[in-house]
């Protein structure tokens, strides 16, 4: 399963990049590029933030080798660790337990397809970020898996394993903005240029 | 039962009824699973076995069966109890099996009088036992060839599974037919312990094999012909009493055959378990809560710390407290909390039933056949000889499987009254931990002064808490008509140390939860006060935990001796490196002496077993390996209750379901453990339950040597630290 | 219609595609060395591989392994030559034995991707395994003298 998965996990991400060398070249790429600039400090960014600040979304993006759990964000039980990829470590990978869709009760592992952490190469660690910082690092192409913008905003308002933070399953709490509004958000953001906050 | 395999690789089983109904179980590894066949002819022992008595019996194939009164559930009486018989038989361990023994008075508890397993006592109970009918078994065969060679018994020698004269050899197998035709020995003659073979050593668990390659049969395992499987609806309250129930849409489920109200709740049949589960889901079931709604565990709590306030029935006085404790010089309270605890055996409860018009068949991991088997034939409407029930392997027993209304066997014989087909109940996890028969919640309050001299002169304990014999069928047995029960204070109504002054009293409070004996039952909360507030003392004494214990046992050289081993081989004077605490404690229960010390460190509130030391005297022992694996197993029982465990009510309701909020240690929480066995030749005791009351102590003690608090409450919270 | 392989033998079944992996190989293919436990992937005692890797078989749709490979405690190697199996013997692991199907599928899972396990490594790969006799100390013992039997013996 989870040769599989990283299988299909690099030609995504390696078709993705290509597509964007083709169609979408990246203008202000790489952690040496400046701060964008931000006429509204960061406003069209901050409309969306409480989504990627939620416990749904930094359970997988927060400090250390290992996910979190509960909107506490506890560590999550039985020593769970990110591994080499990001899918767990020999016999607990996240496939040993969490299936590609929720299962029917509270406390049951939760599912979507692909359900992994970010790679230990590029961990995506936004805990401790301030807004103007976790605007660049998920622009940033090095810290967000080689994503352009078109690419991140797909990701943000599509990816399966991200859209399970509105539909969470029994017992717990979803992300705060509904989908359609987040949607828009992120896509207003996009068009403005995905301006940052200056802090 | 199950004949045991006596090859290593043969994963052929046998089962065979105890009287008349052959059973036969034959399962391969791999896909083809288990097949069960059944037929109703009789089958005497056999032919060609020779069964000198109800614990061995010797085939022409060499096989040396013996059959075992006590449930295996992992404390290792498949090998211990086979380990004293064989060995006073001179047989040859690579021939020895064993099978469980059938319900038959014949196989009760030399001391309970019932077939039972429990208070650590298989070892010590079997043993003379055992090794009696080893030892007759081997005269029988010796006289079987001294007449076969028309020479002297006393000529004759016995080794390895067969008897020698000079240079002739007849084993016990060329032997059993002729030994069977003798009349057994009135009298024998057992062996010299310096003459053991399997005594004393740590021979390897015989039950090993069929636990690595997933043979073995444990009552989830079970499977007959035709067999449906129920899951039953149960009160979500203790007492609530179901009103009605509407299973409109669970009936017509995929599986499900028939919805049945029974005693227990509303049981649902199905082909599977999960379909059965299933259309659970899908019941409705209207309960008349009862008068439990409002109970919570937290005032309870409160309510019993002001009944700790008034003195309780009188269950030791030693010299004049209240003097003493008004002309000591320093003086400490403490108060003690211990909650409800699940025995949380890892197979979850389940009972197969097969009842038929004259005869009942249950299959079932119990500790209490006797009682089981009598509440079935109630059930049933049976005399209790047409009941059979056959023991299988259980998956943990812990005491809650020696239940004393046989709750998990007489509603599977309700439900398959209902079923007109062979049927297994089984109790999901949630089922398990909801169903009752908890450890009870304890209070311990005690006070205790120290003289000038920083010696001991005063202690008083008051203890409040839920009886586990009062309104059971042994109930007035046990309590022998004293005003308290003994279970709910020993460990401390036989307190070791040398205080002149010493009071133990005892509240016993009505709770309408059902409570029941839990691995180390009483001891798994005395000592736990105990060994806190000695340290306590110890610190009023202004004297070193380990020393000042040492002054007040002098008249005790067994708890002086696991409490100095387990000090020295801890290394209890070097210095530890910052940030780690030692602790101590030492106990007496079921009849053998253990010590621990435990080395913990505290980060963030979060607490860190790194090391335990175990030090066990349980006299003359059978099998170290397996007192070193139960010592173990323990500690780490004990280690779980004191870090993690704590069942909890609001509303009534159980506030725990699962893993989840009822944690276990797991392995990487897990400390080192290191056990040490004290030699000697006393009178042996028990090793199931000894090594689980030192470790909640221990580590409270560790955690206040490495934080300055003292813990009074478990599970051991540092927020909740003083 | 589900197939899938158990054990290297090619099962096709009619079953409720969400029915756990774990009640189906019980019950419909009677292999009881797979246990339940908790349910809910929190004890470990169902533990089997799907393609080689360890899973929970309670909470595992019977549909996940539809035309995938399913190894058993059955299938591990049922005379005991596993070096896993054999020093789960020498050090004589098992209490009750109740848990140890899933704590040797894990620990089969473990060595093959750390042919030498660290203490850390076993921690690591065996938390979700709980044990309630409390025989850590030797699953611990018998992964490190596994390692050892299987490096001394050459290929596993």
């Amino acid at each position: 399963m989870k040769r599989l998965s990283s299988v299909l996990w690099s030609l995504l991400v390696c078709g993705a990049v290509s597509t964007a060398w083709l169609s979408h070249p990246v203008a202000a790429a790489g952690p040496t590029a400046a701060p964008t600039a931000s006429s509204d400090n960061g406003a069209l960014f901050t409309a969306f933030v409480p989504v990627l600040r939620h416990p749904r979304c930094m359970n997988c993006h927060s400090k250390g080798g290992y996910p979190r759990q509960g909107d506490d964000s506890h560590r999550h039980t039985m020593d769970i660790r990110r591994g080499p990829a990001g899918f767990g470590v020999t016999s607990v990978k996240c496939s040993t337990c969490h299936q590609d869709h929720n299962l029917g009760a509270a406390h049951l592992p939760p599912g979507a397809p692909g359900w992994h952490l970010p790679p230990p190469s590029v961990p995506m660690i936004w805990e401790g970020l301030t807004d103007g910082q976790l605007c660049e690092s998920i622009k940033n192409p090095k810290q967000n898996r080689g994503r352009n913008i078109d690419q991140l905003v797909e990701h943000l308002t599509e990816d399966k394993l991200v859209m399970w933070g509105w539909n969470p399953g029994e017992g717990r709490t979803p992300v705060p903005i509904p989908h359609d509004e987040f949607s828009a958000k992120v896509k207003a953001w996009q068009a403005a240029g995905a301006p940052c906050p200056a802090r | 039962m199950i004949r045991r395999k006596l090859e290593r690789r043969d994963f052929l089983k046998i089962s065979v009824a105890a009287s008349g109904g052959l059973l036969i179980g034959i399962r391969f590894p791999g896909i083809s699973g288990l097949a069960v066949a059944q037929s109703s002819a009789a089958q005497p022992a056999s032919a060609n076995t020779f069964m000198p008595n109800a614990f061995v019996r010797i085939g022409t194939d060499e096989r040396v069966t013996v059959i075992v009164n006590h449930s295996e559930m992992g404390q290792g009486v498949y090998t211990s109890l086979p380990m004293l018989l064989a060995d006073e038989l001179d047989a040859d361990w690579s021939k020895v099996g064993f099978e469980p023994a059938p319900v038959d008075p014949k196989y009760n508890h030399p001391a309970f009088g019932i077939q039972m397993t429990g208070g650590s006592s298989s070892v010590y109970s079997g043993l003379q036992q055992f090794r009696e009918a080893g030892a007759a078994a081997r005269a029988m065969l010796i006289a079987a060839a001294a007449q076969q060679w028309n020479v002297a018994a006393s000529d004759c020698r016995t080794e390895s599974g067969a008897v020698l004269n000079g240079a002739r050899k007849l084993t016990y197998g060329q032997l059993a037919s002729a030994a069977a035709k003798l009349t057994p020995p009135e009298h024998v003659q057992l062996k010299d312990p310096k003459d053991f073979k399997l005594i004393g050593k740590p021979i390897k668990r015989l039950d090993t094999p069929e636990k690595l390659n997933g043979s073995a049969v444990f009552g989830i395992d079970v499977k007959l012909p035709g067999m449906l499987t129920a899951v039953i609806a149960r009160p979500p309250i203790f007492g609530a009493k179901m009103k009605s129930f509407d299973d409109s849409r669970a009936r017509s489920m995929p599986g499900v055959r028939k919805i049945v109200a029974i005693p227990a709740g509303v049981a649902v049949i199905a082909d599977t378990f999960w379909q059965a589960k299933t259309a659970r889901e899908a019941l409705r079931v209207d309960w008349d809560e009862g008068s439990m709604q409002n109970f919570n565990t937290s005032e309870m709590m409160h309510q019993f710390r002001e009944r700790a306030k008034s003195p309780g029935s009188s269950v030791r006085k030693d010299g004049d407290f209240d003097a003493a404790m008004a002309a000591a010089a320093r003086k400490v309270e403490a108060v003690y909390e211990v909650p409800y605890l699940s025995h949380l055996m890892m197979e979850p409860l389940n009972c197969a039933v097969d009842l038929r018009a004259d005869s009942c068949e249950v299959w079932t991991g119990s500790q209490f056949q006797t009682i089981d088997r009598a509440n079935a034939a109630k059930i049933a409407g049976l005399p209790p000889e047409k009941v059979q029930l056959h023991t299988t392997f259980l998956g943990g027993g812990f005491g809650r499987r020696a239940n004393p209304q046989s709750d998990f066997v007489v509603e599977a014989v309700y439900v398959a009254k209902a079923a007109g087909a062979p049927v297994k109940v089984l109790w999901t996890r949630e089922d398990d931990m909801q169903g009752g028969w908890y450890r009870p919640a304890f209070l311990h309050a005690i006070e205790g002064g120290v003289d000038a001299g920083g010696n001991a002169v005063s202690w008083r304990s008051r203890l409040v808490g839920q009886s586990i014999m009062s309104g059971t069928p042994f109930g007035a047995a046990f309590m022998k008509g004293k005003d308290y029960d003994p279970a709910s204070v020993e460990g401390v109504d036989d307190l070791p140390y040398e205080i002149p002054n010493l009071t133990v009293e005892s509240h016993q409070a009505e709770i309408n939860v059902p409570v029941q004996w839990l691995r180390s039952v009483g001891h798994s909360h005395t000592a736990f006060a105990t060994e806190c507030f000695m340290d306590e003392l110890a610190g009023a004494a202004g004297k070193d935990p380990y020393r000042f214990r040492r002054g007040l046992l002098q008249k005790h050289p067994r708890h002086l001796g696991v409490l100095d081993l387990a000090a020295q081989k801890a290394g209890w004077d070097k210095p530890l490196p910052k940030g780690m605490g030692r602790g101590i404690a030492v106990h007496f229960a079921f009849e053998s002496y253990s010590a621990h010390v435990a080395e913990v460190s505290v980060e963030d509130g979060n607490i860190r077993v790194h090391r335990m030391v175990c030090a066990i005297d349980c006299g003359q022992y059978v099998n170290p390996g397996i007192i070193a694996a139960q010592t173990e197993g323990g500690a780490i029982f004990g280690a779980s209750a004191a870090l993690f465990q704590e069942l909890t009510f609001e509303k009534g309701r159980l506030q725990q379901t699962n893993f989840n909020s009822f944690p276990v240690m797991r392995m990487n929480e897990c400390p080192q453990i290191e056990t040490y066995l004290v030699d000697n030749h006393e009178k042996s005791g028990g090793i199931g339950e000894p090594g689980v009351p030192c470790a909640a102590p221990a580590i409270a003690n560790a955690v206040f040597a490495v934080t300055g608090k003292r813990i009074r409450k478990l599970p051991i919270r540092m927020s909740e630290a003083v | 219609m589900i197939g899938f392989s158990v054990n290297g033998k090619r099962v096709d079944l009619e079953v409720d595609p969400s029915t756990p992996l774990l009640w189906v190989i019980r019950e419909q293919l009677g292999l009881t060395g797979t246990k339940y436990g908790c349910g809910m992937a929190q004890c470990g005692a169902c533990t089997v591989h799907i393609n080689g890797e360890a899973v929970r078989s309670c909470v595992t749709p019977v549909s996940r392994v539809d035309g995938k490979f399913v190894t058993t405690i059955e299938g591990l190697s049922p005379d005991l030559s596993n070096p896993l199996q054999r020093a789960w013997l020498e050090e004589d692991v098992p209490q009750c034995g109740y848990c140890q199907s899933g704590q040797l599928m894990s620990a089969a899972v473990l060595l093959r991707e750390k042919p030498a396990p660290t203490d850390e490594d076993i921690d690591e790969a065996m938390t979700g395994n709980i044990c309630r006799c409390g025989t850590y100390p030797r699953i611990r013992r018998a992964i490190h003298r596994a390692a050892e039997m299987a490096a001394k013996g050459g290929a596993r």
